[in-house]
């Protein structure tokens, strides 16, 4: 399997990542720019460049999927009815607007309007990425799970390269209160998004059980061959997301610095959590068709 | 015209594969990549064990998900008979129609690094002659017309044992079916 699907699990996971990263970035950029309009300047400007290449990267990777790579620019003629189209193109949109929302964010001055455009074309880009995976004949796929599991993949993934990219910048650095308590919030909010799909999981399973033979195949495969991975992935990711909240939440009470080590550790955590998990998305999916 | 589909009689087909290797000789295709395929399927126990066959093409859907999914346009259905083409110079090879597919039509193959599938051997029925697995069958399992004529003759059964639902993508076949192979 991941000699097969390697380019699309890198793909979906880092384009996952840049988007998720550039929604929290605007986030915590938005929440600080009256209360610390300099904290919001020095806490982002790092990551907002850093969105770019990472995006760059994960479109790199895609085309390693294709059977014909020279032919990648035809993927958008279908944008009347194919999902891939329509991801292709908001992706490459959501690129840029990121170079858009780069450049005017080096203001400190700056409105927040285009980074709140920049991040809807970001969640359409992801919206059309689960559209074409709920639009196969693959039970495990077709379901509202996949939407679930992609959007708090991208929050996830989000917080944990934002907490990184912000760690490596203030290393070292006391934080303003308003500061921590803007990373508090983000960390909430990554908190619910990581929440919501292990509290669907039940849902996903009685779902499939109750579905097709192929249905049926999945969630066996799931409950069977892919249990310790499934259970490894919820693990690591609860884990991830908890450390990285109790160390802000400790340094807002204490020295407002972000402990550089912790960070990365709850950050690899995160990032191989989400990693196991895709794996096992792209390994469960039983296919309806005949032979 | 209307849309062209097949009819495929499972009571007489010998399971002979004649089908499956004219159509390969006819699309050249390589070994291990199959346009046309029979399935075989079997149950029972002592005494009363059964068997039966299904010859699987493209079913060219009335509604199909390949043309729907595929980014390109690479699959489209021709308007005049709806045959669900391809256009193999458009291909990019994401190969997104084999998840698209409810009856595994088309093809990824490797070596041109595009997929392939069935085209109602169009060259042929565009001269007046028939597909090449319609002319093989040496039982005479396998007809194709204008579906709705073919239905009114064989009645209208696309939702067997082995089959997803016909009613994804509103496949241009009718079958006659064995009794073990009846829904």
């Amino acid at each position: 399997m991941f000699a097969e699907e390697w380019p699309l699990m890198m793909f979906t996971l880092i384009s996952q990542l840049a988007i998720g990263s550039f929604i929290m970035l605007v986030l915590i950029r938005s929440m600080l720019a009256k209360k610390d309009a300099l904290s919001a300047q020095r806490l982002t400007s790092f990551g907002f460049l850093a969105v770019g290449p990472i995006m760059a990267l994960a479109l790199f990777f895609s085309l390693f999927h294709l059977g014909t790579p020279m032919g990648a620019y035809r993927s958008i003629l279908n944008l009347s009815s194919s999902w891939l189209s329509r991801e292709i193109l908001t992706a490459g949109l959501f690129f840029v607007l990121w170079f858009a929302t780069y450049k005017a964010y080096q203001k400190e001055n700056a409105g927040n309007a285009l980074g709140w455009i920049t991040s809807l074309v970001g969640l359409l880009t992801i919206f059309s990425m689960a559209s074409i995976y709920s639009s196969s004949i693959r039970p495990a796929w077709s379901n509202a799970h996949t939407f679930i599991a992609f959007f708090g993949a991208t929050l996830v993934l989000g917080y944990a390269g934002t907490m990184a990219l912000i760690g490596h910048i203030v290393k070292g650095q006391t934080l303003s209160a308003e500061a921590m308590a803007a990373l508090k919030k983000v960390g909430y909010a990554a908190a619910v998004a990581l929440i919501i799909p292990l509290i669907y999981l039940p849902v996903y399973f009685g779902n499939l059980n109750s579905g097709d033979a192929a249905a049926q195949a999945s969630s066996m495969l799931l409950s069977g061959s892919y249990l310790i991975p499934l259970v490894l992935r919820w693990v690591l990711s609860l884990i991830g997301v908890m450390m990285l909240i109790n160390v802000i939440v400790k340094q807002s009470k204490g020295a407002k610095t972000l402990p550089a080590n912790s960070i990365l550790l709850a950050v690899a955590l995160i990032l191989v959590g989400e990693f196991i998990g895709r794996y096992v998305f792209y390994a469960s999916a039983v296919s309806i068709m005949i032979g | 015209m209307a849309q062209l589909g097949f009819y495929y009689d499972m009571t007489i087909c010998t399971s002979c594969k004649v089908c499956q290797i004219a159509c390969s000789d006819k699309n050249d295709l390589e070994v291990g990549t199959l346009f046309r395929k029979v399935h075989n399927f079997e149950g029972g126990k002592f005494p009363k064990p059964w068997a039966y066959n299904l010859s699987m093409a493209c079913n060219h859907c009335a509604e199909p998900k390949c043309t729907k999914n595929c980014p390109t346009g690479a699959l489209y259905k021709r308007e005049k008979d709806g045959i669900v083409m391809f256009d193999e110079e458009k291909c990019i090879g994401c190969k997104l129609c084999t998840w698209s597919c409810p009856y595994g039509a088309p093809k990824y193959i490797e070596s041109k690094g595009k997929s392939g599938k069935c085209n109602f051997c169009v060259d042929l029925i565009d001269a007046g002659e028939q597909p090449a697995c319609v002319d093989a069958c040496q039982m005479r399992a396998l007809e194709f017309g204008d579906i709705e004529e073919l239905r009114k003759k064989y009645g209208n059964t696309a939702d067997i044992k082995g089959l997803p639902e016909s009613g994804i993508t509103h496949p241009s076949i009718t079958i006659t079916p064995n009794k073990e192979a009846m829904k």
